[in-house]
């Protein structure tokens, strides 16, 4: 319990990073019913999604990360 | 007993309703609301929750004459809102709560803190920032500010004064310990709803907020030493500082282990029913022990005298025999409880207002523009949500309130940015409790206001220019703003961000 109280005492930048075939699990933020691909935003962070649903939006899915560009803060992830 | 799902993951129908007007005017039960509770309470100065709910009552009907087709929808709409658990869990936490804090205020527990204060010697340069202190021990442990604040204007704010301390940081000191326990304590009605509209359970979130309250209380306490050093107070006989030393009583101290058997089973992630429900019965049995409090004190039914049920049941235990007008069912349990009755059917109401609005597609709409121009970044979309969540709750008088009502907004701004469940109840509990305490129309500014006037007829050395009129507390109210400010320093550096990649929030108890 007193690790919980102080757990976490730190800066997390807007910009969180991750490594392929990391498996996460985020909200769907987005969806484009024309090319049926997802967006998942963590921060300011974009990973774009395939193989999700348009009923997914707004819920969690579980995703695997496929690629991802520490500069542009963007990248690549499947369901 | 599982905790409910929130709002936004329970089954409800896709009901669409349509304002002549526009969108906007589904917002009209709760701006109606809103406008209403800044008359009475602001500029009237009546701080009565029956009012509110009538000025609720009247919002939802003249919103109903703005529908367009048929008004069945409406209704449906109405009763839809007032059966989402979001509303049932707080209003079930707060029966538990308010039956805990009564009997840990038969018990003599604000009596054994002031023992306490006494038996360090605490002066007029300290007792404000003791006060801030103990009063933020006693909302932590009984999760309701409103009743700290009535507990400490009736025993601490005299003898602070009696000391001579400033009446005016007396007060600011005791809204400030009332604003850290509704935000950290695990039994706060803010807290619960907190937890629960945000997909998280309870001890997660007191424990990952608690670096934002102690920051923000460590500031405090060293404010209102300066502030304290600052500004002389007033003078006042010896005999005042000795009455309130017969008053207090070290006794009261050992519902310390009520408190903490409460904080602790919650923390350690038990349902809030059954943490209280240990604390109530650690309270109880404390009471009859050590004699802090006769079992009539907790529970007593009071039987009419001269009748059959008088000369039956009289000499049985918890039955006390009164004259007939005095009939009824008494004690710690029966008032804690009842005395959110009001609050209860007030709370129903309101998510109904913020049902309709959401159906008319107002609530859409202000979140649309807030994500499309303003929340842009995570950092901007934090600040978004600390100042929607403090506007919203300046407004309304009753915090819960206000939160709930605000609670889907900071759900799906969070949400869009994937800021985890934890950090969305942070920000959304503190700002809330912060801005419950500090205006001159907030309820907690009203209730000390009022338990203060009493004081000039309880004591004859307290005149009346020693009561704090609620438009000068707000300035003195040091960790509400603090917490504010804590806040929005977060937002902006990122300190205790957490995404769902980091840690998903634990419902476990919903699962």
């Amino acid at each position: 319990m007193i690790k919980g109280l102080f757990a976490n005492w730190r800066f997390r930048t807007s910009h969180p990073a991750f490594e392929p075939g990391q498996q996460i699990e985020v909200y769907l933020t987005g969806f484009d019913a024309s090319t049926g691909r997802g967006v998942a935003r963590i921060g300011d962070s974009i990973l774009d999604v395939e193989g999700v649903r348009s009923d997914q939006l707004d819920t969690l899915v579980t995703i695997t990360v496929e690629s991802f560009d520490r500069q542009t803060h963007s990248g690549a992830a499947r369901a | 007993m599982n905790q409910p799902a929130s709002a936004e993951t329970a089954p409800v129908s896709q009901t669409t309703l349509e304002f002549r007007g526009g969108k906007a005017l589904s917002a009209l039960p709760i701006l109606f609301f809103i406008a209403w509770a800044i008359f009475q309470s602001g500029l009237l100065g009546i701080s009565a929750t029956g009012g509110l709910i009538v000025g609720m009552l009247v919002g939802l009907i003249l919103g109903m004459l703005f529908v367009k087709g048929d008004w069945k929808g409406y209704a449906d709409t109405v009763f839809e809102g007032m059966a989402q658990p979001v509303a049932v869990t707080a209003i079930v936490a707060w029966l538990w709560a308010g039956m805990f804090a009564g009997t840990l205020q038969v018990g003599a527990f604000v009596d054994g803190l002031g023992w306490l204060a006494v038996a360090a010697g605490i002066g007029p340069l300290l007792f404000p920032a003791i006060t801030f202190l103990l009063a933020a021990l006693l909302a932590t442990g009984i999760g309701t500010g409103y009743g700290t604040v009535i507990a400490f204007v009736a025993l601490f704010f005299p003898a602070g004064v009696a000391l001579g301390a400033d009446p005016v940081i007396m007060f600011g000191a005791i809204l400030s310990g009332a604003v850290f326990g509704d935000n950290l304590a695990p039994v706060s009605d803010t807290t619960i709803v907190s937890a629960v509209t945000q997909d998280s359970d309870v001890g997660g979130v007191v424990a990952s907020r608690f670096k934002y309250a102690i920051i923000a209380a460590i500031l405090s306490l060293i404010a209102y030493v300066i502030a304290s050093a600052m500004f002389s107070g007033s003078t006042i006989a010896p005999e005042v500082a000795e009455a309130f030393r017969e008053q207090t009583n070290p006794a009261g101290l050992l519902h310390l282990l009520s408190m903490g058997t409460v904080i602790f089973t919650a923390i350690a992630g038990r349902h809030i029913i059954e943490a209280i429900s240990w604390g109530l019965i650690v309270a109880i049995v404390v009471n009859l022990v050590f004699g802090l409090a006769p079992g009539t004190d907790m529970l007593v039914f009071n039987v009419a005298e001269g009748g059959w049920a008088a000369e039956t049941f009289g000499a049985w235990p918890l039955v006390e025999v009164v004259a007939a007008a005095d009939a009824g069912v008494g004690g710690s349990l029966y008032n804690g409880a009842l005395g959110f009755a009001e609050l209860a059917v007030l709370i129903l109401l309101v998510i109904a207002g913020a049902q309709i609005m959401m159906r008319g597609g107002a609530f859409h709409a202000l979140e649309d523009w807030l994500l499309r121009t303003v929340a842009k970044t995570v950092r901007s979309a934090e600040v978004v949500m600390v100042t929607v969540t403090a506007s919203i709750n300046a407004a309304i008088t009753i915090n819960t309130a206000a939160q709930i009502a605000v609670a889907p907004y900071i759900a799906t701004i969070g949400k869009r940015f994937n800021i985890n469940g934890y950090r969305r109840a942070n920000i959304l509990d503190a700002n809330t409790s912060a801005l419950g305490y500090i205006f001159p129309w907030a309820g907690g500014v009203l209730v000390g206001y009022t338990q203060m006037t009493a004081l000039v007829n309880q004591y004859d050395w307290f005149s009346s220019d020693m009561v704090v009129a609620p438009i000068q507390a707000w300035p003195w109210v040091f960790h509400g703003w603090l917490l504010v400010i804590v806040f929005l320093v977060s937002a902006w550096t990122g300190f205790g961000r957490e995404y769902t990649t980091d840690r998903l929030s634990n419902r476990s108890s919903a699962s």
